[in-house]
């Protein structure tokens, strides 16, 4: 059973609590679901309730997930009230839907909208969500959380807060960063947990002085892919820091984490059993993860996580290249899908085949990229140029690929799955 | 990577999308259809061109507004990369 690091403090805003402080203030969410017969979604506007009846959740061993007031859609209620969950708005502590009639699994839950843009859930221990339980010494750290409540990077900082101690956070509900990074100043923050989009946006629109006015002695990554020019332009600002990048995601849990400042992980990764019971493999381009900290439902019937990440071994190093069934390309913040881009494009009378995905891009995250067979019958002079202006009145313009293969044989592989020979 | 080169691929990607190519450098993005994508575009092409990653630098990016200070940038990027 974990313990709860209770004299860890927790600043919100401009209010600063401890774990022991939740105790006390939790009391009214503690006898709202305390006696719950069925799991609970909780949904939640601000970090103050979300670790509330987070702590509730805990406390009484109960079958939960927190959910950030913009993630719960129609399809977000439609999959709870399915999966047989009363749902609480913690707003003015009503119900918006209750039923006393299943098992509570004590599993700690989270949303993921996946590749796909359609809501799953996705199911933990508390053994298996709070991955700090693998390391051994801890040193004292102020935390910087700046990811949204409920995902599981949230989870990974809170989590580390509630069990580990001399772990405080420092969180701000409003996403400003500039009131971010000097509220980080006044509360003594050395440590932080971001993504590189994070990082991009804040050296956009934080002032250099104000950046570097942070002490930084830990500086963990993750997210997304992490490139090197992130690497080098963080350990230029904080030359103090220890940069970390970390892969995970609510499926996998965090499985490989990297301290040696370069982008990708080392192929020995891929050989041995690490101390942290996580093993990895690569099968057909994707990576594999088998983990005590992967989601109870994601597992393949040897115990294996399909990560559906796309990888890479180029001198020693491991990268990840991107989605390998991507469902959904989120271009600058647009979402772009590839089975509407399939279409159109299939619509072309030159097209015999194709098959999109999200290729990274310098500085705006991912742009499309395709794999296209055309008919040797084409009589287009420049088929890219034809076929860019044949999408443009039928899909958005951050939607037309941007990187065009040619390829000219499509193979069907042993796992039938369309394969290719460019 | 030499300035022409990337001013190539730059009018490759205003060609492809059926606009105009740049003739003169100082000529304002806005004024030519060329956008934070196409930007991007450019950027993955030059890396691919000479297979290595950009490095980011946040306040260069923040003051590009012309073809020249596209090429500026890109071409000091591919000197530092």
């Amino acid at each position: 059973m974990l313990d709860l690091a209770l004299d860890n403090k927790i600043a919100i805003g401009q209010k600063t609590y401890s774990w022991h402080d939740f105790n006390s203030i939790a009391t009214d969410c503690f006898a709202l679901i305390s006696d719950s017969k069925s799991p609970l979604a909780i949904i939640v506007d601000d970090t103050n309730h979300a670790l509330q009846y987070l702590l509730s959740l805990f406390k009484f061993d109960l079958d939960g997930i927190i959910i950030f007031r913009t993630r719960y859609t129609q399809a977000v209620e439609d999959l709870l009230i399915e999966n047989c969950y009363s749902i609480l708005d913690s707003k003015n502590s009503k119900w918006i839907f209750k039923t006393d009639s299943v098992i509570v699994n004590k599993r700690i839950s989270l949303l993921t909208s996946g590749t796909t843009g359609t809501p799953k859930l996705i199911h933990h221990s508390w053994d298996s969500i709070n991955t700090s339980s693998n390391i051994s010494t801890i040193n004292r750290r102020t935390w910087l959380l700046p990811y949204q409540i409920g995902t599981y990077a949230w989870f990974q900082l809170v989590t580390l807060s509630m069990f580990s101690k001399n772990q405080n956070l420092v969180i701000d509900d409003v996403m400003d960063f500039e009131k971010m990074f000097q509220r980080a100043y006044e509360h003594d923050v050395n440590a932080i947990s971001a993504t590189p989009t994070f990082w991009r946006m804040a050296c956009m629109q934080v002032p250099d002085s104000v950046l570097k006015s942070i002490n930084f002695i830990q500086i963990s990554l993750g997210g997304e892919i992490v490139d090197s020019s992130i690497l080098k332009l963080l350990k230029e600002m904080y030359p103090n820091a220890r940069l970390t990048h970390i892969y995970a995601s609510s499926e996998a849990g965090a499985s490989i984490v990297v301290n040696d400042g370069l982008a990708g992980f080392p192929e020995s990764f891929l050989a041995s059993e690490n101390k942290q019971s996580i093993n990895l493999k690569i099968e057909n381009g994707i990576l594999y993860v088998h983990s005590k900290f992967a989601a109870i439902n994601a597992l393949d019937e040897a115990g294996w996580v399909n990560t559906r990440d796309r990888v890479e071994i180029q001198n020693g190093r491991v990268f990840i290249k991107g989605r390998a069934d991507s469902s959904m390309i989120n271009v600058g913040g647009s979402k772009a899908y590839p089975s509407d881009i399939e279409s159109v494009l299939m619509s072309h009378e030159s097209v015999d085949w194709c098959r999109v995905r999200a290729v990274r891009a310098p500085f705006i995250g991912y742009l499309p990229e395709v794999d296209i067979k055309i008919s040797i019958d084409s009589k287009t002079d420049d088929i890219e140029k034809e076929l860019i202006s044949f999408c443009q009145d039928k899909i958005p313009d951050y939607a037309i690929p941007r990187v065009w293969n040619f390829v000219t044989t499509i193979l069907i592989s042993d796992t039938l799955k369309t394969d290719l020979i460019v | 990577m030499e300035r022409q080169e990337i001013l190539n691929l730059m009018n490759e990607i205003q060609e492809k999308r059926g606009r105009k190519k740049v003739e003169n450098e100082e000529v304002l993005l806005s004024e030519i259809g060329f956008r934070s994508l196409d930007f991007s575009e450019l950027a993955l092409r030059v890396e691919r061109s000479f297979g290595g990653e950009l490095p980011f630098d946040a306040v260069a990016l923040r003051e590009i507004r012309t073809a020249k200070s596209v090429l500026d940038f890109l071409e000091e990027a591919v000197k530092s990369a």
